[in-house]
């Protein structure tokens, strides 16, 4: 009895005592390694935005895409959402991102004298976009297939105009136009690229569709289309007021589809010349894949022009496609003849529109072992010359190869310790 | 081929052989297997390989009602000891002389009684124990329940709700302070809430109501919503998992045992607090002479969770985000759920021992203030759901043939789930908006889900004399989703959003229980699982989707073993080893019917659970009682399911992934006579990401970290302080303390250099609590969270501030002889 009294009085409070210092200890002991802003660690021009294989998203630094290593631990920020999308513009980078089922929170970077970034401020993105582009100064997106207020109506098409200021993002106005009157066809339109014409207007593509895809309950916004041998392109001035509207039979409409995704097949060469493609995505249309051309201030599609781009490929069709330089684009090219909405694309080509030039990239993974890209990432970047497209290759980390626009001839460059894919690239610059 | 990897010290685990029809076969000639079994042996063996001539046996009776198990049978400051069985049986033997006998079991007054051997003789001496006397002890009869699962060979805790009768707890905070769990919530009361138990979350960790899995019951019916009363104890099993639970999880399993005692009884309760927190409870118990039943548990939650969060604010015109945080009340957060549960039946006939048709009745109502991300702000989003569930239990012990106990249970549940959002507004954390020309704050949509989910368990004991007992049970489970309508415009949905999808499981457990006259008991046990499950496929080989379904099945054999050893004076030693498995799901075999592709050949995820633990109780001259559990484990987890996307450009899912998780629990507890208690326990978890490589083959920069977003520091301690005959000779009043604390932890991988955290947390709660007339009224205020303290479980969900409430409980208990 007198041992267990002892056990009680001198060793239970001894013992209690020690394992509460143990405890309060093992407390001290992980203590703040991150204070959860961003932490410079790294600088440079070129900004890459990352996804990791656990699917956390972060943004890194580089000084050079040319060759080495970089490791993802140098990360300077990581994001709180995922699938943000990135463009740029000298020194802005702006990442916007809608998930699913609620508004996300885009972000706006600022590259400074000493090569870091900082932080332009968070925006609350509450209108989903499917496309977006630089307009007027602005940053401008829209969305197809909106609800009206009182449910009466969906085919709503929300714009929401940015304002990028010196040291925040600001929403200026959104504004939703309703689609089904457009072309008198009866049918919803879904936006898709946004070419900035200069003179307070832009040209874009519209997709004209019923509401639904048949045999679903309520499709992408994209739904069953009615004349899958027509594309439409819309001139719209800065008050969204339709001022002309291009059409032609020779191609399908112009643009792209992942999921609900929307992809940009409109884009501007450097002389001014409009180049609108079409993937041909919907398999009911008759017309291969090929593009048109509208010349500044026409008002009509170039007669003259026509470049079938399914001969150059041999049956393949066009998924994304990127203004490099001149009348150069990169084309990003399915990996079947069939396609559906899921099927990637990772074959590569320059063309020349001008020229109607096309050429194979070489020096690149088989298509059957890069895996980036699939969904909305692999984004590629023209900079001083060259060519920086993102490849993921099946075992390996990602890397960025560096393409000769002349020769189409790729190389590997920098290899990404840690990433899964590098969803986009950019390069920042003081002026 | 043996599938065996030598890279952990789960070596002890028992082998699968799978040949390549991809039948798996039991390896029992294991080496390392009958080594490790030889080695217990032995060890038991020589625990009491010191015969003296003198054998004393008998049974430990309660003074009430039947026989007491686990009761700790020794001689005073001797080595000589013993447990008494589920029989309430003892044996042991000691060397001539005189000595005190010493019985003592938890709930009990410890009773002592000198006794003489004499050499060659053998002693029969039968004890009775007075069920020890706490005021509310007194109506509550002290669940052998409890005990049972604390000394049985399980990494196991009991929790004895009934004495979280005067407070406000839901079922989810109770479980918060069982060492190794931790509780995660999203937000204040009814809100999202995730439980992890020893590092696993999610689908690994199964619960039950009863014995029932509760899986299928909807939203409106969870533990986060469900109060502390409803339930007479909780039992956690941490790692291996009893037959009698048929669920395929990996990593533990939590049975709520609800009051299923044949006894009259009313306990009615309305508490009101903080945020206009309104719960009230009420719980009858009937049963007549002639062994009618019936019992009726009603309850409702309702708050408007309008506490203060701190956060970054949107002005609505520029939809810019602020830099600073400001403070903000919640003004769309609302939350009611109402349930009624009704049981008939009857009880002790001879053809049943029970028999029970019962109806769960429940809805919710939850409006959504915030999106995972705080700073997303919604004033007009809610979601309901409903749920009715139909159910039937049977119990017969002896039935047809003696020592053959058969327990039934069946149930059927149908939830409904409503998700609206249809406001054309944009709000602000201000609770100011501006109109949209659009509906939704976010996708605009009414979508409405169908769950429909039948479960079946059957539990059949046999019992051989008083050493050998034989349990096998089966559970059956169907689980039917359809979506009735998608409405407004849910922009990802398709076809396969429309087409059924059906999971059927079946999970056979047969263990084998060698319980020893001496201390020690040991269980072999196996569990087949078989899942057949239906879905959506997306078919189309080019344009637009085509759908068809499918069937894909899958099977694994888990398998295991648990012992126990007493020790005299209070030392329990347990040991307890599983493969177990967690069965690929609808949504990994099919995808989503559409973007993400279904992977045919998943195979199961499987852990190889390892528990030991050494428990210390003892109880010193009526006043001092002190227990002690220290406990480490092992998970070796294979074959993690994850979702990637495969080469074809589509997210699918894949067996990938070793996670290797190392722990310890440490549990202490005092009880100075029955006014004072503390206790205290803390949990550190080691969880590590064991695969060198990525799904796609690249090194992985995350080899050997430590798994995130996972609390793994973490406790609790508490303290309450009983003053008796305070206004009167019945009525006491109690003093009650707990602290919380969790360690800081990342939300991502540190080898990816990852920056967010969920910060440390540490809140502290007191009550105060006045009974009267032996607990039939009863006041009892709570001040949770005392500091204000700003916590988090999950990143950016703030929960709630300091809160206060006040409780009203009335209970009456008689109870029955028969």
């Amino acid at each position: 009895m007198y041992r267990t009294d002892f056990l009680f009085k001198k060793c239970l409070p001894a013992a209690l005592l020690l394992s509460s210092a143990v405890f309060l200890n093992s407390c001290e002991s992980n203590d703040d390694d991150f204070n959860g802003s961003a932490v410079q660690t790294a600088t440079g021009p070129f900004f890459l935005a990352v996804k990791a294989s656990s699917g956390t998203e972060y943004i890194m630094q580089a000084e050079s895409l040319e060759d080495g290593d970089l490791n993802i631990s140098s990360n300077i920020m990581e994001l709180p959402q995922t699938e943000y999308t990135w463009i740029f513009r000298n020194d802005i980078a702006m990442g916007m991102v809608y998930q699913q089922q609620f508004a996300g929170i885009g972000y706006g970077f600022r590259y400074k004298e000493d090569s870091s970034l900082e932080k332009l401020g968070e925006f609350m993105i509450t209108t989903r976009f499917s496309n977006y582009g630089f307009f007027n100064g602005q940053l401008l997106t829209s969305v197809a297939g909106q609800v009206s207020a009182d449910g009466s109506r969906n085919d709503g098409a929300t714009f929401a105009f940015w304002n990028i200021n010196s040291n925040s993002v600001t929403l200026d106005r959104t504004q939703t136009i309703w689609t089904e009157d457009i072309t008198g066809n009866g049918q919803q339109i879904t936006f898709s690229g946004i070419v900035d014409l200069g003179n307070g207007e832009f040209l874009t593509g519209m997709v004209q569709s019923s509401f639904n895809q048949t045999g679903t309950g309520n499709g992408s916004s994209i739904g069953d289309v009615a004349y899958p041998d027509s594309v439409w392109v819309a001139r719209i001035d800065k008050d969204l007021e339709i001022k002309h509207i291009y059409r032609d039979d020779r191609i399908s409409y112009c643009a792209g589809q992942y999921r609900s995704q929307v992809f940009s097949q409109i884009g501007k060469a450097d002389n001014g010349s409009v180049y609108v493609f079409s993937g041909s995505f919907d398999n009911t249309t008759s017309n291969p894949c090929a593009a048109l051309r509208i010349l500044p201030d026409a008002t009509e599609f170039d007669q003259d022009y026509y470049f079938n781009i399914e001969n150059e490929t041999g049956g393949y069709k066009i998924r994304r496609l990127w203004h490099m330089t001149g009348s150069k684009f990169c084309l990003e090219i399915y990996n079947d003849i069939n396609i559906t909405t899921i099927t990637p694309g990772h074959q590569f080509a320059i063309v020349d529109m001008e020229e109607k030039s096309f050429r194979w990239i070489s020096g690149l993974p088989g298509k059957s072992l890069i895996l980036s890209g699939a969904e909305t990432g692999g984004v590629p970047m023209f900079h001083d010359g060259k060519l920086y497209l993102p490849i993921t290759q099946f075992g390996e980390d990602a890397a960025i190869y560096v393409v000769n626009p002349e020769t189409a001839e790729a190389t590997k460059g920098i290899s990404l310790r840690g990433v899964y894919e590098v969803r986009t690239l950019g390069h920042l610059s003081h002026n | 081929m043996p599938t065996y990897r030598n890279q952990s010290n789960f070596a002890l685990v028992i082998n699968i052989y799978q040949n390549k029809e991809g039948i798996k076969v039991f390896g029992l000639t294991n080496k390392r297997l009958s080594g490790i079994i030889f080695l217990i042996l032995i060890y038991i063996s020589s625990a009491y390989s010191q015969r003296a001539e003198t054998v004393i046996s008998g049974k430990v009776f309660s003074t009430e009602k039947g026989i007491v198990e686990f009761a700790t049978v020794y001689l005073k400051n001797t080595g000589y000891g013993s447990v008494t069985n589920q029989e309430g049986i003892y044996h042991m033997s000691a060397k001539p002389g005189s000595y005190t006998l010493v019985v003592s079991a938890i709930g009990y007054e410890t009773a002592e009684q000198d006794i003489e051997l004499l050499s060659g003789e053998r002693i029969k001496l039968n004890v009775s124990l007075r069920p020890s006397v706490s005021e509310l002890e007194e109506v509550v009869v002290t669940g052998g329940g409890i005990s049972k699962i604390n000394n049985s060979a399980f990494n196991a805790v009991a929790i004895d709700t009934k004495k979280l009768g005067n407070t406000t707890l839901d079922l989810a905070h109770a479980l918060n302070r069982v060492s190794g769990v931790k509780i995660r919530e999203e937000g204040g009361l009814g809100s999202g809430t995730q439980i992890n138990l020893n590092g696993f979350t999610g689908r690994h960790v199964k619960i039950f109501i009863d014995g029932v899995p509760m899986e299928g019951s909807g939203s409106s019916f969870q533990l986060n919503n469900i109060p502390a009363n409803l339930a007479d104890r909780i039992e956690v099993y941490k790692g291996v998992v009893p037959v009698e639970f048929g669920g395929d999880a990996l990593g533990g399993a939590i049975n709520i045992v609800t009051n299923r005692s044949s006894n009259t009884f009313i306990d009615a309760s309305y508490s009101y607090g903080s945020f206009n927190t309104h719960k009230s409870n009420l719980n009858l118990g009937y049963t007549a002479k002639n062994g009618f039943t019936v019992q009726l548990n009603a309850y409702q939650n309702y708050s408007d969770n309008d506490y203060k969060v701190k956060t970054r604010y949107t002005d609505i015109a520029t939809s810019s985000v602020s830099q600073e945080e400001q403070w903000f009340r919640r003004f769309h957060d609302r939350y009611h759920n109402e349930a009624v549960i009704l049981q008939l039946g009857v009880v002790n006939k001879p053809w049943a021992d029970r028999f029970i048709i019962g109806a769960n009745y429940s809805r919710e109502y939850a409006q959504i203030q915030n999106a995972n991300l705080m700073t997303i702000v919604f004033g007009g989003k809610y979601r309901t759901a409903e749920g009715l569930t139909p159910s039937l239990n049977y119990e017969k012990k002896n039935f047809i043939i003696k020592n053959l106990d058969v327990n039934l249970s069946a149930k059927y549940s149908d939830v409904l789930t409503n998700n609206v959002d249809t406001v054309a507004r944009e709000y602000s954390w201000t609770g100011d908006y501006r109109e949209k020309d659009t509906q939704g704050e976010g996708v605009a949509t009414l979508a409405e889900y169908k769950g429909k989910t039948a479960y079946a368990v059957a539990n059949i004991r046999y019992r051989i004399g008083e050493n050998h007992f034989f349990a096998i049970n089966n559970m059956y489970s169907n689980y039917t989703r359809k979506t009735t309508n998608s409405a407004a415009n849910s922009v990802q949905s398709s076809a396969a959003t429309f087409m059924r999808r059906r999971n059927e499981k079946n999970i056979t457990g047969l263990s084998y229980k060698y319980v020893s006259e001496e201390r020690w008991n040991a269980m072999l046990f196996a569990k087949y699982y078989y899942s057949d499950v239906c879905g959506p496929v997306n078919v189309a080989t080019t344009g637009r989707d085509q759908y068809e379904e499918q069937t894909r099945t899958t099977d694994a054999l888990g398998y295991g073993f648990a012992g126990t050893y007493h020790f005299s004076s209070g030392l329990q030693y347990k040991l307890s080893l599983e493969k177990t498995f967690r069965l690929p799901t609808d949504m990994e075999l099919f995808g989503d019917g559409d973007y993400e592709n279904g992977e045919a050949n998943l195979r199961p995820e499987s852990s190889r659970n390892v528990n030991m633990n050494f428990s210390y109780h003892h109880t010193s001259d009526d006043k001092h009682s002190f227990s002690f559990d220290v406990g480490a484990y092992g998970r070796y987890v294979q074959d993690y399911i994850i979702r990637t996307i495969g080469t074809k450009g589509v997210a699918t899912s894949t067996n990938h992934g070793k996670v290797l998780g190392l722990g310890g629990d440490v549990t202490a507890r005092y009880y100075y006579k029955k006014s004072f208690t503390a206790g205290a326990n803390f949990s550190y978890l080691d969880m590590r990401d064991k695969e060198r490589h990525t799904a796609i083959g690249a090194e992985s920069v995350t080899y050997n970290n430590r798994v995130p977003n996972l609390p793994y520091v973490f406790g609790n301690a508490d303290a309450a302080y009983t003053f008796f005959k305070v206004l009167g000779n019945r009525n006491t009043l109690t003093l009650g303390y707990n602290f919380m604390f969790v360690n800081k932890f990342f939300r991502s991988w540190a080898g990816e250099g990852a920056k967010l955290y969920i910060p440390r947390q540490m809140s502290h709660d007191a009550n105060i609590t006045y009974s009267i007339r032996d607990g039939r009224f009863n006041i009892a205020a709570e001040a949770v969270n005392i500091g204000n303290a700003i916590l988090y479980d999950n990143y950016s969900l703030q929960k709630p501030g300091r809160s206060f409430s006040v409780k009203f409980r009335y209970f009456f208990f008689k109870q029955h002889n028969n």
